[in-house]
């Protein structure tokens, strides 16, 4: 089973500093796995430790069983594309693809035969005998990118490959990338902050924070199911909006006190959750609702459960964020109605209502509670 | 005022100086160069191009060239060696880098002058420090300055103690402009530590290398004070170096208008020296590449 990932329990202090802390990945041959978060969350450190460049305080990591913990690069079988494409500025690109070979002494033929056949694939045979300071970054990164193919690894590590690029050909090598690595069928450890790339290219995504896992799990699982409010928050744009509330029961049944207003639990989240919520968090919860989830509208129905007033409308085209204030808080709508025609502008007041089954909530620590 | 003027304001200073302290000795020193000027005598006559062409037939000269040549490869191959592999050393090692790298540059800080002086009493036959340990450990003394070819070899060790400083502080300052990233890449790609340098690395700072190589043999060919302190162009003639036997004529024999010429001569080999070096070595090219 060639392409196998195992990290077991790595550790990584860079003086006070805890870099990596206590990370366990296991990742599947020709899986896209990505590491997703803020910068400083380890990401980068984890996917150096795997690549051999950094040496982890405790904790093993294993390729197809072996422990690499203790080998040099060179011994890992793994290719590595960096931000800043580090390619070589004294050598044509066509040396520059064929350096991993030729440090391998393999027979000139061969070398370009391969070379020829990457890069073929990545579309950049008619600039094989410029420097790299001739290429444009779109093409730099596809020389990277080639000199990682060529050698036909057992795993690719990229760390944020396409940061340096601007916005449309990012988006452009984005699905290009993710065609080939499905084509290649080779695992991918792809490190980045960006959750929109996270989320098109992963097959499964870790989430990390101040050095730890937050989540590991598939996009889907990830956006719709995020085990704690971090993960809420990290992913979706707007982020979700978490609030706070204090759980009481009254005559009327369970009541959740948002400070700005109450509301009956059952208008917000599930049935399920009350039960739970009542019976073993019994103070404070943390309900969770994303942008996309809310409904509003100009006059009170059975289901709203609270009023707002509109303080920022944002059109980005073919959606609008809204922002609603309820006394001192701030809540997020995102919508894909024309607010325009409903006749919305700042200052009017609207009602809110969610759908209880998409709200997700979080004890007091910000854990997601599971019923 | 114009900002044109302001600026030729500005360099008036410094053109100045160049006047003074170049040009005109230069200017001085050709016009010299065709006379019999003779300092003690005081007389001083338009002699035509004689001094040049005595100058194809001085033997002395001769021997002063191969000498300064000997010196020369050995003094400047020794430093740059040394200079690369101290940097090469400094570059992989972490720990004490600060306090190693400033010791190996220390001997820049030191006047010519003194490391002559100081070299003059080390390699002593009779009282010399070196001599005494060579002395202890069964060696027995060596007559540094006393044979032609030990003196050589003396002169060319000690003029490439502060010349590998020289080499060792440029090296390093290019590998240190060589992305960190780079050398990951190159050891991700699977190269060894010898392939990192030889395939990355040096290629890499072959425009350093260029620079240290072009300013020691421009500084060995001049090299004077140190030389001079420790041998004095002895013995015989066997480090009378080209700079040694132009003073030599100059002061020693008075007769300054043959050492004008002399002079005029070797500003003129080191000019074609220096250019044939750039073109060479290709320092236009790697301006116009663009890489850092």
């Amino acid at each position: 089973m060639p392409g196998e990932v195992f990290v077991d329990h790595v550790r990584k202090t860079f003086r006070n500093v805890i870099a990596v802390d206590d990370v366990s990945l296991k990742i599947s041959e020709g899986e896209f796995f990505v590491l997703l978060g803020p910068s400083g969350c380890g990401k980068t450190t984890t996917l150096r430790i795997i690549a051999g460049l950094e040496k982890a305080d405790s904790g093993r990591v294993y390729i197809d069983g072996k422990d690499v913990t203790d080998l040099p690069p060179k011994d890992r079988d793994v290719a590595m594309v960096f931000q800043d494409y580090a390619l070589y500025p004294h050598m044509k690109v066509r040396d520059n693809v064929a350096f991993p070979l030729k440090i391998r002494r393999m027979p000139k033929q061969e070398i370009n035969k391969r070379v020829k056949e990457v890069a073929e694939l990545l579309g950049i045979d008619d600039v094989l005998d410029r420097y790299p300071y001739e290429l444009s970054g779109g093409q730099q990164q596809r020389v990277a990118l080639a000199r990682a193919l060529v050698r036909q690894p057992k795993i690719f590590l990229m760390d944020e490959p396409l940061s340096n690029l601007d916005a449309k050909i990012r988006i452009y090598l984005r699905s290009e990338l993710k065609a080939l690595q499905r084509k290649l069928n080779v695992t991918t450890i792809y490190v980045t902050h960006d959750q929109a790339e996270a989320l098109s290219l992963g097959n499964r995504i870790a989430v990390m924070n101040k050095g730890k896992v937050m989540q590991i799990g598939t996009p889907d699982e990830i956006f719709n199911s995020p085990s704690n409010t971090f993960v809420a928050n990290f992913i979706g744009s707007p982020p979700t909006n978490i609030l706070e509330a204090l759980v009481t029961q009254s005559s009327d049944g369970v009541i959740l006190d948002f400070g700005e207003f109450k509301v009956k639990a059952e208008k917000i989240i599930g049935k399920s959750y009350v039960n739970v919520a009542i019976e073993q968090y019994s103070d404070k919860i943390l309900v969770g609702i994303r942008p996309e989830y809310f409904k509003f509208s100009l006059e009170p129905t059975p289901n709203s459960f609270t009023k707002g007033k509109v303080v920022v409308i944002e059109p980005l085209g073919s959606e609008t964020i809204l922002t609603v204030n309820i006394g001192s808080m701030f809540i997020k709508i995102k919508t894909f109605i024309d607010v325009k025609e409903l006749g919305i502008k700042e200052g009017r007041e609207i009602w809110l209502e969610v759908d209880p089954r998409k709200v997700f909530v979080f004890n007091s620590k910000g854990d997601r509670i599971y019923y | 005022m114009k900002a044109r003027n302001v600026g030729i304001i500005m360099l008036i200073p410094a053109l100045a100086i160049m006047l003074l302290f170049i040009v005109y000795p230069t200017a001085l020193a050709i016009y010299y160069s065709f006379t019999d000027y003779n300092v003690v005598k005081g007389s001083i006559n338009f002699i035509g191009a004689s001094n040049f062409v005595k100058l194809l037939s001085d033997y002395k000269l001769i021997n002063s060239i191969t000498r300064t040549l000997m010196f020369m490869a050995l003094a400047v191959s020794l430093s740059m060696v040394t200079g690369i592999v101290m940097a090469v050393l400094i570059y992989e090692c972490m720990l004490g880098r600060k306090i190693f790298a400033t010791l190996f540059i220390l001997p820049l800080a030191i006047p010519y002058v003194i490391i002559g002086l100081a070299f003059k009493f080390m390699l002593s036959y009779d009282i010399g420090v070196i001599n005494y340990f060579l002395e202890v450990i069964g060696i027995g003394r060596v007559p540094f300055f006393g044979k032609p070819d030990l003196a050589l070899l003396a002169t060319a060790l000690v003029d490439s103690w502060p010349g590998s400083a020289f080499v060792f502080l440029v090296t390093l300052a290019g590998f240190e402009s060589i992305p960190r990233r780079i050398v990951e890449a190159a050891l991700i790609d699977g190269a060894s530590s010898f392939r990192l340098y030889m395939h990355v690395l040096f290629p890499m700072i072959k425009r350093f290398l260029v620079i240290a190589l072009l300013f020691r043999l421009l500084d060995s060919f001049k090299a004077f004070d140190h030389i001079y302190m420790m041998t004095a162009g002895g013995p015989g003639e066997a480090t009378q170096y080209i700079s040694i036997y132009i003073t030599k004529t100059s002061f020693d024999y008075f007769n300054l208008g043959y050492a004008c010429a002399l002079a005029i001569v070797i500003l003129l080999a080191l000019s074609l020296l220096a250019q044939a070096l750039i073109k060479m070595l290709g320092l236009q090219k790697l301006r116009t590449t663009g890489w850092r």
